[in-house]
């Protein structure tokens, strides 16, 4: 162990508000006089982040590469669980289905949460009543709100969404085992459930850009489009990367929407066909339905790797990065 | 220096926090005194309530065995039984899906029933086909059947005597028979599936009453693309596209029975408290009935739960001597009639204590013919990891228009791949 002695004689900078070095004092002394506190409290934290999120990423980064069943030890077998993924017809189709529903979800969401919030981003009570009943299903547990629509799209005549389409003549339609409907269905729902998030991000954003742009921009006779193209949506454009990123990321995790409203038995995720098969519910299937936890590790980090490309391609694409830093 | 030595010891002592919390057993058993142990009933508190009522009369006659029987849900039990085999500690017995023994056991989570002088008993005395299904193919047995399930077919006969049918259908032929004669007279869903909808659950019986198999005696190869297979699926298939049978899963047979738009359900036994007491209208006119046979007989699939002791037990011998008194008349007696005031029948496996089901003389002789005709899952080799994929293949013959040799010739691939791993 090596022991550095603080020099005395004055030929150090002391640079920005160093401690008041002792005398003789040895340097790791010192720091940790400047710094112990600081660590200490830090350390119930960094305990906890490492048992709980560092130890099992590395933990499932490990068993990706193993044949592990759960209950005798893991036995490595290299690349075998991505190579196997890739020949997996189940994967391809949730893999499929989840890009159709992200692209769906995220566009739809995106758009639609800067028009609501472009619409209701006064002050006024009516504004922020209408606010808060968008935003009211982000804070309402997912099980509940997957139940009702379970009901919702029941496929009797007494199913709302039946009873909806009957209104215009539409026969009886079974929503969730018509396979050309599960996608839609779940966008439609994702869409709805995610609409009151982007918004209030949207509003924080929209009142954020001076007025005086606008002033500036009708005085110069700005039609409101132009207004639109021109200053709000290029200002918003971190905020759009925001939006667009996080539920990107959300959308990918999809989970509880099929296992709730697909779910037909114990042991059969997906719904008909696996027409509402997604990369989340797929990857429980193999861990926790089937024990192929090495295979299931593995399908949590090609998910990992995809929101991770996809998320910096959008950073790119939208330049947002250096507006972002 | 110091500050490093408190450090160390500081590190060490949270790590012994938290391994400590990690306590791995060694499964070293137990061989006197007071023994407690924990069942996991996959299913209903109504079941565990009453499988709790007979552990209590078990602990009359064994006081130094205490049984906490608790519940745990279809939905996560299988992942909760993992967790608990991986950590070695949970509960000492657990019931659970038929093919969850030859699944838990095939990874050391389970003890082999053979060696603790459960199979002695029970195999002489219970359903005989199922032990087929839940001996693994080394012989060992780590799930005894604890209840069965069984297809049931249901009729609303009012609705029959509006057809002008004159009692349920016995064969396929009198099946698309009856729904073409109810369709006629106005009934919205003359047919519903209910247990297995548009999965291999329900095929399983078409192919057996054709006369298929899944795989062949020895579990050499699949047989699901022999003719007679060809035949099921192709029947099977038009009871949706043809004779308009709902295929959602959620579809809500019992209300639609109860509003007089499903005539007849082909469902589980369940349904035997589920349609009255859903539909008190039918309490005491619905009709049950086994299933229409085909041209090889009426075999149906037959279900129900295991039970079984964990390898991390310290107490396996005692788990195993109360899991055999779970095969005494008694037993089943207090299981039953406990059941009974919630209105749920227990399904023992001996079929020999069916008489003794408050049910009806027709219900107890319907589910005493069944019994006699039906068979379990395959144990063979990777079907656990084959039946979702072949209800795909099934599903893409019915639903997509692929040609169900072609279907079902994937469906054989599938499992003759799953097979050899």
């Amino acid at each position: 162990m090596t022991t550095e002695v603080i020099p005395t004689d004055g030929a150090v900078d002391p640079g920005p508000a160093p401690p008041p070095a002792v005398k003789g004092m040895t340097l790791r002394a010192a720091r940790w006089r400047r710094n112990g506190t600081s660590l200490l409290m830090m350390a119930p934290f960094a305990v906890l982040f490492g048992v709980f999120v560092i130890y099992p990423l590395v933990k499932s980064l490990y068993l990706s590469f193993t044949n592990y069943r759960g209950i005798k030890p893991p036995v490595w077998i290299g690349l075998e669980n991505y190579t196997s993924l890739f020949g997996d017809e189940r994967f391809r189709k949730a893999m499929l289905n989840t890009f159709l529903y992200v692209a769906g979800s995220v566009t739809l969401t995106t758009i639609m949460a800067l028009i609501v919030a472009m619409a209701f981003r006064g002050q006024s009570w009516l504004h922020r009543t209408v606010r808060v009943l968008f935003f009211l299903p982000s804070v309402t547990s997912a099980i509940a709100l997957n139940l009702i629509w379970k009901w919702i799209f029941s496929p009797e005549d007494y199913g709302m969404a039946n009873q909806f389409v009957g209104l215009f003549g539409v026969d009886r339609v079974e929503w969730l085992s018509t396979p050309s409907l599960a996608v839609p269905v779940l966008v439609f729902m994702g869409v709805w459930g995610g609409i009151g998030y982007g918004m209030v991000i949207f509003v924080a954003g929209l009142n954020a850009i001076p007025e005086e742009y606008y002033e500036s921009a009708r005085m110069d006779g700005a039609t409101p489009w132009q207004q639109f193209t021109k200053i709000t949506l290029p200002l918003l454009r971190p905020v759009t990367a925001y939006v667009v990123i996080t539920g990107l990321i959300g959308a990918f995790q999809i989970f509880e929407a099929v296992f709730i409203i697909f779910f037909r038995s114990a042991g059969v995720i997906g719904g008909l066909h696996d027409s509402a098969l997604m990369i989340v519910p797929y990857l429980y299937d193999q861990g926790f339905g089937h024990f192929y936890l090495g295979r299931a590790s593995a399908i949590a980090w090609v998910l990992l790797v995809i929101i991770f490309v996809i998320s910096m391609i959008h950073l790119r694409i939208t330049r947002a990065n250096r507006d972002l830093t | 220096m110091a500050v490093r030595r408190r450090a160390l010891l500081c590190g060490l002592a949270a790590a012994a926090l938290i391994l400590g919390g990690c306590n791995s057993s060694t499964g070293e058993q137990q061989t006197s005194g007071p023994v407690s142990l924990t069942m996991w009933n996959t299913g209903s508190d109504e079941d565990t309530k009453a499988i709790q009522k007979a552990a209590d009369q078990y602990k009359a006659a064994h006081p130094d065995v205490t049984i906490k029987v608790e519940t745990i849900t279809w939905a996560d039990g299988n992942a909760k039984i993992l967790a608990a085999a991986q950590a070695k500690q949970g509960a000492d017995i657990i019931t659970g899906g038929l093919s969850w023994g030859i699944q838990f056991g095939a990874l050391g989570g389970m003890v082999d029933l053979k060696t603790l002088g459960v199979v002695d008993v029970a195999k002489s005395v219970s359903q005989q086909a199922i032990w087929k299904s839940i001996t693994s193919t080394d012989g060992a047995v780590y799930g005894a059947p604890f209840d069965l399930s069984a297809y049931v077919l249901y009729y609303n006969p009012d609705l029959f005597a509006k057809a002008k049918i004159a009692g349920p259908p016995k064969t396929w032929a009198e099946l698309t028979d009856a729904i073409t004669k109810l369709k006629a007279a106005g009934v919205k869903y003359p047919f519903a599936m209910e247990w297995g909808n548009t999965s291999w659950l329900e095929y399983f019986n078409f192919l057996r009453q054709a006369g298929g198999n899944l795989y062949d005696e020895g579990c050499t190869k699949a047989t699901i693309d022999s003719p007679q297979a060809v035949e099921a699926l192709r029947f099977y298939g038009e009871l949706y596209t043809k004779y308009g049978a709902p295929k959602d899963a959620g579809f809500d047979v019992t209300g639609g029975m109860g509003k007089g738009e499903v005539a007849m359900i082909s469902g589980g036994n369940w349904l035997l408290s589920g349609i009255p007491s859903t539909v008190p209208a039918l309490k005491d006119k619905l009709g049950v009935a086994p299933m229409p046979a085909g041209a090889a007989g009426g075999t149906t699939f037959l279900g129900g739960r295991v039970i079984g002791v964990m390898s991390y037990s310290k107490n396996q011998q005692a788990a195993a001597d109360f899991i055999t008194y779970l095969y005494d008349p008694a037993a089943i007696k207090t299981i039953a009639d406990t059941l009974a005031v919630s209105g749920s029948l227990f399904l023992s496996s001996r079929p020999d204590q069916l008489a003794g089901l408050q049910a009806k003389p027709e219900v107890v002789q319907t589910l005493q013919s069944i019994y006699g005709t039906a068979e379990g899952p395959p144990a063979c080799p990777g079907w656990e990891d084959s039946s979702s994929l072949v209800d795909k293949a099934l599903q893409k013959s019915m639903f997509d228009g692929v040609a169900p040799e072609s279907a079902l010739a994937d469906a054989a691939k599938i499992m003759n791949d799953n097979l050899k791993k």
